[in-house]
Order: structure tokens, then sequence, then C-alpha cells
């Protein structure tokens, strides 16, 4: 299968799959950002990755203040934020990389099979530039996203 | 009424987050056994009889579709249900656990009560103990859980 997606509809479904994921799984609401509003962050962020194939391959890299991780992992587990230590954080952090790509793809191709990696953390000041970023504003930190497909599967204005 | 579960997932992070909505969704669980793959699973239902697997699909060693197969092979978990929850909401995947034989899909993102729905409609027990489908009053769903 070659699939061949349209930019407008990838950063459309890229959206609507983080709101409904950190809405349903971490009780928090997003405001998205227009790029051009986006400042620097406070520079200790946590990042993590994920790489999926099958009908078409590419990786999902998300990064967000480290600060704003604890209450995300906070809501996820029931707990207190200052209980959540590095790993923790790292873990929740691969877990909304692993659900917002998952559902993202669904969204753009119901009938088609793709295989998700497992999420890896990385360092969130590496360059994890994708064909698509996004900036969401959370109540305490802003959500960065980039998203990558392999050339062949793009279409549209770069 | 306590129920015997396995939840056989490669996060720890989400099977911490599974074994939260179960318990928030009122069920009571007599044994709650962990797997990070199939592999790992097999290994534990071999020695332990649970009612229900909740599995993921997409994990190293042995993933959520071998597993499904290889319990559907073997006689004595052929009988035992199997929930998957996974990301992929695809059609084609769905479709495929289907046919690999288990008997229920939440993709996530779920809600907890979805999970517990489902739960409910494979076990066909409310976690008060009620028959599902009994009579409408009964069934105890629906409400929204507070998490």
């Amino acid at each position: 299968m070659n699939l061949v997606f349209e930019r407008a509809e990838v950063e459309r479904e890229l959206g609507a799959a983080t709101g409904e994921v950190l809405e349903t799984m971490f009780f928090a609401s997003i405001e998205e950002m227009a790029r051009d509003r986006v400042e620097g962050g406070s520079g200790d962020r946590v990042g993590a990755m994920v790489a999926f194939h099958g009908a078409c391959e590419g990786r999902l890299a998300i990064s967000l203040d480290r600060g704003a991780v604890k209450g995300l992992a906070a809501g996820f587990f029931g707990e207190d934020a200052a209980e959540m230590g590095v790993d923790q954080c790292e873990s929740v952090m691969g877990e909304l990389a692993n659900m917002v790509c998952g559902a993202m793809l669904s969204r753009l191709e119901r009938k088609a099979i793709f295989c998700l990696e497992a999420p890896v953390a990385f360092a969130a000041d590496a360059d994890c530039g994708g064909w698509i970023e996004k900036d969401f504003a959370l109540d305490d930190g802003l959500l960065h996203l980039a998203f990558s497909l392999s050339g062949a599967e793009r279409a549209g204005p770069q | 009424m306590a129920f015997d579960v396995m939840v056989v997932d490669d996060s720890p992070a989400m099977r911490r987050f599974i074994r939260r909505v179960i318990e928030v969704s009122g069920f009571t669980t007599g044994k709650y056994l962990e797997a990070g793959n199939g592999i790992e699973a097999l290994a534990e239902l071999d020695g332990n009889w649970v009612d229900v697997v909740l599995t993921d699909i997409n994990m190293p060693v042995m993933d959520g579709e071998a597993l499904v197969a290889e319990m559907r092979r073997r006689p004595h978990l052929r009988s035992v249900p199997v929930i998957v929850i996974s990301t992929d909401a695809t059609d084609a995947r769905i479709d495929r656990l289907s046919e690999l034989g288990a008997q229920g899909y939440v993709t996530k993102p779920f809600a907890p009560e979805r999970l517990r729905e489902e739960i409910e409609r494979v076990l066909g027990v409310t976690p008060e103990g009620a028959l599902v489908g009994a009579t409408a009053g009964d069934k105890g769903g629906g409400d929204e859980l507070s998490f």
C-alpha cells in the first residue's frame, strides 16, 4: 500500500489526536499556539520519540517542560506531582507520544496496518524538527510536536 | 465477586494506568498478573488461571497478535477471554484481532468508562456481580467514574 497524505490533513489530525489523548487520558486541556507566537521554553524539557512503519514510515517526536510533565504524570497515575520522578516522567512522555501517534495514524487511514515501535526518550534540546511541527499550550508548559513521514508519502506544499 | 486479571503491556506506565482504571471501575480483583510481552504472559498463564487477559499489540519478543493466536492454539487457554487495548484503531487491525479470537477491543485513548463497559460485556457481569443485560437498572454501567 502506498499512502499519500496531504499536509493540511495531517496537521488537522495531529491536532485532533493530541487534544483527544490529553483530554481523555491525562485530564488536561490544550490550546494550539501559532508558531510565530511560540517563545523558548525553560530549557529543562523532557523528550520522547516513537517511530512507525508498515503502510508508511515516519516518526513523531514530542517535548514538554519538565514541570508540566510532572503534572501530566500526576494526572495519569492519580498521584501527587511532587512524587513523580525522572523514570515516571519519561515513561509518561513515551506513552503520550505513542498514543498521539497511534491515534493520528488511525485517523488518517483506517484500512491500513501500522506498527509503532517502543517510544524512546531523547534529549529535548536535540534537533527534532519534522515535516509538520505544532505547539500546544498546557496550563504550565508548552508541548512541542514534530511529525515526519518518509518523503514519498507526503503531498502538498512543504 | 473477585476476578483474576492479567495485563500484558511492555509499558509499566500503561500497566499501572490500566490497573488504576480497573480499581476505579469497582471490579474486585483476586489475582492481578502483569507481563511485558506475549512470552512472559504465556509463561504466567501456564500456571495461573485468569478470567480475562487485557493485552497491548505492539510489544517486543512476542506481540499481542501472536499472543492471541497462541492462546487459541493451547487447549487450556482457548476459552480465556482476551480484550485488546491499543492505539491502533484501524479497521484492518481490529478485524485481524477479531479473526484471531480476541473478544474485545478498546482503542487508546479511552475514557475509564469505556474499559469498564468492555470488561462487563466480555465477562458478562458488572462490577456489582449483576449479569450484563439482565435488566437495565441492574447493569450499573454508563455512569461517569470518579477518577
